[in-house]
């Protein structure tokens, strides 16, 4: 019942379902004989979305992308692309823009040459295709490097060509595969952000595939988690937060600690005790199993106090973050995080004896997987 | 201590070691190349002496005949002709078939490389005998044809410029085939996929991505088959007989029966020089890559 609640998609603010879907899938799977890339696929995305696939590797997210883009025919289910299924359809007759997690820039070809393809493709007269795909190179910041080889480019600068010759098509639907994945942290904190203002101002349908969760917050307006060949959660970043489907896709995006242990109830008061002396308080658990639920409480929830030498809690660690500090608090095998106010890093340095519990207010039962 | 001692030694022990190893194939190849085409070279300046075999005077009159006279300048420009049909012919025959190998299942693959492979494994002489059985006058193609009354005479394909250009076709084949397999092994899938994504249709990916991005294997299979052709002697012997020579041919004709080694001798260098003009102008065109 967790799960059903939420796991169907949100979509933005005010939208009351008329707008038809850029890109509705229903159903859909690929098999690679026993072996399953994904199955059971459902997923709606509106006009000027954008999207992002998050899951470890091996969930089936870049299949699911190869298969819309046309590279891989999946054996079941639809692909409605502006309300006309193109799941048999060839890659060419989509109109989809792909941007490769290589760049995929063609190495014979100048980088204006490379933007015009596809408008070459499309039959677009030379003259005018010239134009576009000097805007395009306008758009990414790129206008100097017209005649360059993609090889003398940077890193950054090949993932913008690959950006414009993918949107001079003025496609349906832009893919964007691990867009920046090969790009160092800097650029890619910079490009996180230039790339979202871009989608937006070009208002395109967008999804992109990612196994940095980070990134799938910091760009997209819905994210699609997956996890083995099928979606765990649709929602925004802000409800993958707050309300996480499962115990699994909690701790994927590290939306906080996952407590489980003995569940109790004592007077109409749940608790979980993870071991003799560590009880962590615990709202109502609605689960008709307890066994199958974990107690997820946010990392600022947590509750330290000191405790005399023998507890099963010690702090490893003190990472000052801002106005907080972030101990990392070990416990057997695993690590627990607890965010607290800077003014209390003192009374936690490292080796300190901790007792560590929850509030019942603050905790949210989860489905474990 | 093991890697000290490693370190200490490493600079001293390879030259050493590589300078010994190398020392056999350097004699080797001092004694049975460069000594031999010295003396082709030196026999190429000498004058021809019917009784003698040469002159030991040093003449440059053979190159003058050959690079100027009419008969020798047609027997090149047939050679040439020859290796540049016969490249073509392989190149427009093994494109598909490396295509069609590269994308097939494993096992698949290696059943069509080894075919691919036959005609290298075979004996010349068996393969070439093979052809004059099929194309001669009363072979098995003439035959079959006057047998079921399609043709009254026997068709020209025997000891011309056909038969001899099928046997290299079928020998130069696969040298063209592996140069293009093993490029197009290496060839991004992902810029294909770009391209189909953009919007071009199969004869576009063809012309605009797949060829010129295979080019450096292309010019190697043809960089092999032009020079194997043009220096290739059982072949075009046993099938072009008396009737169509090319500058190898020639050469064997010069060095036995006419008994002329100092135009013998021009030619092999003549067409030595051609094979390292075509082997610069390659290495001219792909430097960049």
């Amino acid at each position: 019942m967790l799960n059903t609640l939420n796991r169907t998609g949100q979509f933005l603010e005010g939208d009351d379902g008329v707008v038809p879907s850029t890109l509705s899938i229903s159903g859909l799977g690929l098999h690679y004989g026993s072996v399953t890339a994904f199955g059971g696929i459902d997923l709606d995305v509106k006009p000027g979305e954008f999207i992002a696939l998050l899951g470890p590797s091996g969930c089936g997210k870049t299949s699911l992308l190869r298969a819309i883009a046309g590279f891989v025919v999946p054996q079941e289910g639809s692909l409605l692309l502006k309300g006309q299924d193109v799941a048999r359809r060839p890659p060419r007759l989509r109109n989809i823009g792909v941007v490769f997690q290589s760049y995929a820039l063609f190495p014979h070809m100048s980088v204006l040459q490379n933007v015009c393809f596809g408008l070459e493709c499309r039959g677009i007269a030379k003259a005018k295709a010239l134009a576009q795909a000097k805007a395009a190179l306008e758009t990414v910041g790129l206008s100097a490097f017209a005649d360059r080889r993609p090889r003398q480019l940077s890193g950054g600068q090949q993932q913008r060509v690959a950006l414009a010759r993918a949107i001079v098509i003025e496609p349906d639907l832009l893919l964007l595969d691990e867009p920046l994945g090969a790009l160092d942290k800097q650029l890619r904190m910079k490009m996180q952000g230039e790339l979202k203002a871009l989608q937006r101002s070009l208002g395109v349908t967008a999804i992109f595939v990612t196994h940095d969760q980070e990134e799938a917050l910091a760009m997209a307006d819905r994210i699609v988690v997956m996890r083995a060949g099928a979606i765990q959660q649709i929602a925004t970043p802000e409800t993958l937060f707050s309300e996480p489907a499962t115990g699994w896709v909690a701790d994927f995006v590290n939306a906080g600690n996952l407590i489980s242990g003995e569940v109790r109830q004592d007077a109409g008061q749940w608790s979980v005790e993870i071991e003799k002396g560590a009880v962590f308080s615990a709202p109502a658990n609605p689960a008709a199993d307890p066994k199958d639920a974990v107690l997820l409480v946010p990392f600022h929830k947590m509750r330290a106090e000191r405790a005399p030498a023998g507890s099963p809690f010690t702090v490893i660690a003190a990472y000052p973050a801002g106005l907080a500090v972030d101990l990392h608090v070990a416990h057997r095998d695993r690590v627990l995080r607890v965010q607290l106010p800077a003014a209390r890093a003192a009374e936690f340095p490292a080796g300190t004896p901790v007792l560590l519990s929850a509030a019942p207010g603050d905790g949210t039962w989860l489905a474990r997987e | 201590m093991t890697g000290a001692t490693l370190t200490a030694s490493n600079p001293s022990r390879p030259a050493f070691g590589i300078a010994t190893l190398l020392a056999p194939i350097a004699s080797f190849y001092a004694l049975f190349l460069v000594l031999p085409y010295t003396y082709i070279l030196w026999l190429s300046v000498t004058r021809y002496n019917s009784t003698l075999l040469f002159e030991p005077v040093f003449t440059l009159e053979n190159y003058v005949s050959v690079l100027t006279d009419g008969y020798y300048l047609a027997l090149l420009g047939k050679t040439i002709g020859l290796g540049l049909f016969v490249t073509v012919a392989t190149l427009l025959m093994g494109y598909p078939l490396a295509m069609k190998i590269v994308s097939s299942r494993p096992s698949v693959k290696a059943t069509l490389l080894i075919l691919v492979l036959t005609p290298l494994l075979v004996n010349v002489v068996v393969r070439t005998y093979a052809w004059l059985v099929l194309l001669g006058d009363n072979g098995v193609i003439n035959r079959t044809l006057m047998d079921i009354g399609l043709i009254s005479a026997p068709l020209p394909i025997n000891r011309n410029f056909i038969s001899v250009a099928l046997g290299l076709i079928h020998l130069s084949l696969p040298l063209m085939v592996l140069s293009l397999v093993s490029i197009m092994e290496k060839l991004d899938r992902t810029l294909i996929e770009a391209g189909e994504s953009l919007g071009a249709g199969s004869l576009r990916v063809l012309m605009k991505l797949h060829f010129p991005l295979c080019l450096p294997g292309v010019g190697t299979g043809c960089l092999l088959v032009f020079c194997t052709v043009i220096s290739a002697f059982v072949t075009p012997q046993l099938l072009g007989g008396n009737q169509f020579s090319t500058i190898s041919t020639i050469i064997y004709q010069k060095f036995t029966f006419s008994m002329n080694w100092p135009v013998g001798a021009t030619l092999v260098f003549v067409l030595l020089s051609l094979n390292f003009a075509v082997i610069l102008f390659h290495g001219y065109l792909f430097k960049e890559r």
